[in-house]
């Protein structure tokens, strides 16, 4: 199948309207000395995120136990948990979050995400793509949109990888959407937790050798290069030429060994999924990969909320639950990421596909609420220590500042330097804007 | 009524004219969008207040907007100052913003019947809606097309609607539309505008056929009536057509759509030299009448059915799948399957058919997959509240689930007296409905006396489905038979059939329906016509960027248990490493946990999932082929044929012709040939030898020409 792409970016990642548009906004930047023009030129230089490292909480998390706390509400809204406060006075978050409190200068927090779509893979699709799911077109995530953009990096790792797999929100979105599937997500295939953890099929096949594998390289391109019209060299199977590379690189293949960590190290990131994911999108990203997905499920909290959010089992005395554990991880890797420099180039957002309804049901849980839910972001040169937006009393609608999953994409492509009014085109050569036309790129994150 | 209208009229004689709620307040606030899902048309409505979404219960929207709160959203004697205006124009803060224009028409009207008292006259109703375009063929995009909203009421005459219908391209990005109706296409092809007024939708299809080729006429053959049909579409938008494809290349088409196994190296080369004018129509025939031909269909029905689904236990599944596979060995008219799974009552273990209610979880997905599997709808979004795009309502949707409700799923299916649905717009049970069609009761209480007459409803339903009056029955069918052939359906997704979905090709569709209907609903029958018709033979052509016009033959990736059953069947290994050694497509395969047919794209039955094909762009697919056990293991295998050909005296050149048949249906060419003979080493290195044997095979099958159906 023939396919043409003319992106309209510049070779520095940035188009010049992406440009203007930051140095416009950096002139509003707070706490920054005002040294008039030479400031604005500084800040236009800014050098934006490279890299983004998605933390998913896949079922949709509550926004009511974790960033957006109604202490003052009913007790059927408030729930279970106690708000604590945090480093940034007038700000306070889960107590089941007490790390990430002491943190909370790096960290930005939008209280006023606000989608329709209340239905796992419709959300997604829009928190993942910024466009709402239509029969027409497949949207590509906005991970495999900058993994087009951003060009290669000297990596022979894939771009785009998900840990364990990329299987979020009902697991029916692909990621790649209509650009070519090689820009999609490549899913690790195992849980870092566990002790045999390893990629899938990234082990040399017994009985092959490196020559061997490099002669069926040949054969194959010599195929592809039959296969191909006159018109169109189709050359080798691009999933099939990073498959070759990624066995025969021994640098690939000791990225994912995570035992080359000091136990320490894997200890203070968690012993769960998402702690040892968080890790080894750490040393991914250290690697030079620049899109990473950790994927941690079973935040559908349908039912006994308490059980699963904070303790992990029933009468735990310290707690491990979904939402400790995502203290701990989280906390290590913008830890590590600070102090190897990364995390300026390094955007973090964690995020589901919706949040949880004001009521909690009579199962002790809460369902599936997309009206009002909170995002949190850090790294990648966005203003921390701030909470845009709010919802209302009880956590039912966005009482200020509505932000869109659309406007929040807008908003990722921004802070990778990307202009989201950069036009993609589809295979059949259909010009398709990378940020819907009607997002409005939330300027108050932008430092 | 004629009264109340007369007085409604001589009120307002002195005044000024009257405004009905219904036909000219309700479209304003659909077109100004207050009532989408986004807005004040969702599910618990927004800021307190809630319209019926698009508009579809005005009776509802009437009472939310004149009367709920003691009628504070109105203000009668200052009309300016209600909230109905003053919200949408954001004079007062309103989170959706500017919605309708201070200075327009439309504020005015709205206005007016507030200061007219905000009545409910029911002056005129809608009795029909169309969409009148300038032109249909669109030559010149930098010319707009106008489009009219025409709707009829049943006092007066039509009238132009078009500033209070919405415009909707399928593509925005392909074709704008203003709020009058003026349309500008952007590019060349095929495009869909849905619009709506009221509660009618409506699609406009527009061509716009390609400049250069434009003015060349088209060569008609005489082929039959698909061929017609499909080249009277190529004519109109400018395509030519491929050339036919060689005989090497349908024989493999043929035994891969029809047995889903590719062709032994004989079956190639006797086709190729066969003479007969007759001898596609021949293998045809032989294919239909094969054994592997009733294995491959039973396999996709099958998972369309959702045989195997893991609600059940393995003994039921096999019963179901026992008596599918009879079904379709005996050619069973598809009309006649259907009527046996919805009336399917009695042991699951002895009774095949009952099992089509075991493989859901309750009556409303029971309900969702009948309409699915059997009328080709999406039936899920009226759940929630009437279809958005569709004429579907809540009604349809828990009335048919009604139906089902009463059914008991156990390991006996029975058919009781007790079980009801809630329908969630009255909180009250649901009543027994044939979708879009008649109220199968008036009252929810059932009679003790009229025993059986729940399974009266499931028999006045299963009558409607599989009449051959049924607009949806025989009509998704064929679609999907088309599909499953040609690699695209005429209506596409599969199931997604709808007034705002058009076909690409509505009249073929239309004849195919009802030619299957003439022909008694075999399957047999369309997939012959299907087969033996001059699209389905193109040549599958580098360009596929319209592939809905069928000017070439669309690649079809090999579903991925026909992708691992030829992979068993090229190297002679069927175990899979995994210890197992059952054919994918089989009822074995249905249930077999495979780590590679996960890996290269099986799908879950409990989905109802109809094709999952190898994706060759995925990178853990190419892992897996390059070190996994799927390839690795077979080729190698002791008892594989490669090691058997290593072991005989065979040469290098008979080695890969061999392996090109095999693998390719086909001999190579001399290009070919010369470059594989190149890369053997002479026969007494052994070990080099069968070392570059094995990757020499291991690259044909990871190829695209050996993955996909072209």
């Amino acid at each position: 199948m023939l396919r043409q792409f003319a992106p309209d970016i510049r070779c520095d990642g940035t188009s010049r309207r992406g440009a203007l548009q930051i140095g416009a906004l950096a002139g509003l930047g707070i706490g920054l000395p005002q040294l008039g023009s030479q400031a604005r030129a500084d800040q236009s230089n800014r050098r934006p995120a490279k890299n983004c490292i998605l933390v998913w909480l896949d079922g949709g998390p509550s926004h009511l136990e974790t960033f957006d706390l109604k202490p003052e509400a009913p007790v059927e809204v408030r729930g279970p948990l106690e708000a604590i406060s945090t480093a940034v006075a007038g700000v306070s978050i889960s107590e089941c979050m007490p790390q990430l409190a002491t943190r909370m200068n790096d960290l930005a927090v939008i209280r006023s995400m606000t989608s329709p779509l209340g239905e796992h893979n419709l959300g997604t699709h829009y928190l993942l793509t910024g466009y709402r799911p239509t029969p027409a077109l497949d949207y590509p995530s906005f991970h495999a949109v900058a993994n087009f953009q951003l060009g290669q990096s000297q990596s022979v790792l894939p771009n785009n990888i998900a840990i364990p797999e990329y299987r979020l929100g009902g697991a029916r979105y692909g990621g790649a959407g209509f650009l070519p599937k090689e820009f999609g997500p490549f899913s690790v295939g195992g849980d870092p937790a566990k002790r045999d953890f390893e990629v899938r099929d990234l082990s040399i096949a017994d009985g092959l050798t490196l020559d061997r594998v490099s002669r069926r390289r040949s054969f194959a391109e010599q195929l592809a290069r039959w296969n191909s019209s006159e018109s169109a060299n189709k050359g080798l199977n691009a999933s099939l030429d990073q498959a070759f590379q990624m066995v025969s690189s021994p640098t690939a293949t000791a990225a994912f060994r995570l035992d080359e960590e000091a136990p320490a190290t894997r200890k203070r990131y968690g012993a769960k999924s998402i702690g040892q994911s968080c890790l080894l999108a750490r040393r991914l990203v250290e690697r030079g990969v620049r899109l990473v997905t950790v994927n941690n499920r079973g935040w559908d909290t349908h039912e006994s909320l308490y059980t699963r959010l904070k303790e992990g089992y029933t009468g735990a005395k310290v707690g491990v639950g979904l939402i400790p554990s995502l203290d701990i991880a989280l906390s290590a890797l913008l830890d590590d990421l600070k102090r190897s420099s990364l995390l300026d180039e390094t955007l973090v957002v964690v995020m589901g596909e919706f949040g949880r309804t004001p009521k909690i049901n009579t199962r002790g849980g809460r369902d599936h609420w997309p009206r009002v839910f909170s995002v949190a972001l850090a790294g990648g040169g966005i203003r921390g220590g701030q909470v845009i937006g709010s919802s209302d009393s009880v956590g039912e609608s966005p009482k200020d500042r509505p932000v869109t999953p659309a406007d929040l994409v807008s908003t990722i492509y921004t802070l990778l330097g990307l202009d989201p009014s950069t036009e993609l085109r589809t295979s059949d050569g259909r010009p398709v804007r990378m940020g819907a036309d009607t997002a409005d790129v939330v300027t108050e994150l932008l430092s | 009524m004629l009264s109340l209208l007369s007085l409604a009229l001589l009120i307002n004689e002195s005044a000024a004219t009257p405004v009905d709620f219904d036909t000219q307040v309700m479209p304003i606030l659909t077109k100004a969008g207050c009532n989408t899902g986004a807005c004040h048309g969702a599910a618990a409505g927004r800021g307190g207040f809630h319209l019926s979404l698009y508009g579809s219960r005005p009776d509802r929207d009437y009472e939310a907007i004149a009367l709920a709160l003691e009628g504070r959203r109105l203000n009668r004697r200052d009309s300016a100052a209600s909230l109905l205006l003053q919200k949408p124009t954001e004079e007062l803060n309103h989170e959706g913003g500017t919605r309708i224009d201070l200075d327009g028409s439309d504020y005015q009207t709205l206005k007016q019947w507030i200061e007219l008292g905000a009545p409910r006259l029911g002056q005129r109703k809608l009795t029909g809606f169309r969409i009148v375009s300038s032109t249909r063929v669109v030559h010149d995009l930098q010319q707009p097309v106008q489009l009219s909203a025409l709707a009829a009421f049943d006092h007066g005459s039509e009238q132009d609607v078009s500033g209070w219908t919405v415009f909707t391209p399928e593509d925005s990005s392909s074709v704008t539309v203003d709020h009058t109706g003026l349309t500008k296409v952007n590019r060349r092809g095929r495009h869909i505008i849905v619009t709506r007024f009221l509660d009618r939708v409506e699609a406009v299809e527009l061509i716009a056929p390609l400049e250069e080729s434009a003015a060349t006429p088209h060569e008609q053959t005489t082929n039959g009536p698909i061929d017609a049909f499909v080249e009277q579409k190529l004519f109109q938008i400018g395509l030519h057509t491929a050339h036919a494809a060689d005989d090497f290349t349908i024989v493999r088409r043929l035994f891969i759509d029809l047995t889903g196994r590719l062709p032994a190296p004989n079956d190639a080369i006797a086709y190729s030299t066969d003479t007969p004018v007759d001898k596609k129509e021949r293998l045809v025939d032989r294919l239909l009448a094969s054994r592997e031909f009733t294995d491959f269909w039973t396999f996709r029905l099958a998972k369309m059915l959702r045989v195997a689904s893991t609600r059940r236990n393995a003994k039921a599944m096999q019963a179901y799948y026992v008596w599918l596979h009879a079904a379709v060995a005996q050619g069973v008219p598809f009309n006649q399957m259907a009527r046996q799974l919805l009336l399917g009552e009695g042991a699951v273990l002895e009774n095949g058919p009952a099992n089509f209610y075991a493989v859901t979880a309750d009556a409303r997905a029971q309900a969702e997959f009948v309409s699915r599997v059997f009328l080709g709808i999406r039936l899920q979004c009226a759940n929630c509240h009437d279809h958005p795009l569709d004429s579907w309502t809540q009604d349809d949707y828990h009335g048919l689930s009604a139906i089902f409700a009463r059914v008991k799923r156990g390991d006996i299916i029975r058919v009781t007296q007790s079980g009801e649905v809630i329908h969630p717009g009255t909180g009250e049970p649901a009543l027994p409905r044939i979708p879009g069609q008649r109220y199968l009761s008036v009252s929810r209480q059932s009679t003790p006396e009229a025993s059986g007459t729940e399974r009266d409803h499931r028999t006045l339903l299963t009558d409607w489905v599989v009449a051959p009056q049924n607009p949806y029955f025989a009509r998704s069918t064929v679609n999907r038979m088309w599909s499953h052939l040609m690699g695209r359906g005429l209506v596409e997704p599969v199931d997604d059939h709808r007034a705002t979905n058009p076909a690409t090709h509505p009249e073929l569709l239309d004849w195919l329906t009802q030619d299957f209907i003439d022909h008694g609903m075999h399957l047999r029958h369309t997939i012959r016509q299907i087969c033996l018709s001059d699209a389905y033979a193109r040549s599958s052509t580098a360009d596929q960027s319209m592939p809905e016009f069928y000017a070439t033959a669309i690649p079809k990736p090999m579903m991925a248990e026909v992708f691992l059953d030829a992979v068993s069947d090229v190297t002679g290994v069927a175990d899979d490493a995994e210890g197992s050694s059952v054919r994918a497509v089989s009822y074995a395969g249905l249930t077999l946990d495979s780590r590679a047919l996960t890996l290269l794209g099986g799908c879950t039955v409990d989905d109802s999932c109809e094709s999952a094909a190898v994706d060759a762009d995925d990178l853990s697919v190419q892992l897996h082929l390059l070190n996994g056990a799927v390839l690795n293991h077979r080729v190698t295998h002791a008892d594989g044929y490669l090691r058997t050909v290593l072991a005989s005296e065979m040469a290098a050149k008979q080695i890969i012709e061999t392996f090109y048949m095999r693998v390719f249906s086909r001999l190579p060419n001399e290009a070919e040939l010369g470059f594989w003979t190149h890369q053997f080493p002479s026969r007494d290195k052994a070990t080099a030898f069968n070392a570059v044997a094995e990757d020499f095979v291991w690259s044909l099958l990871t190829s695209e020409e050996f993955a996909m159906n072209h």
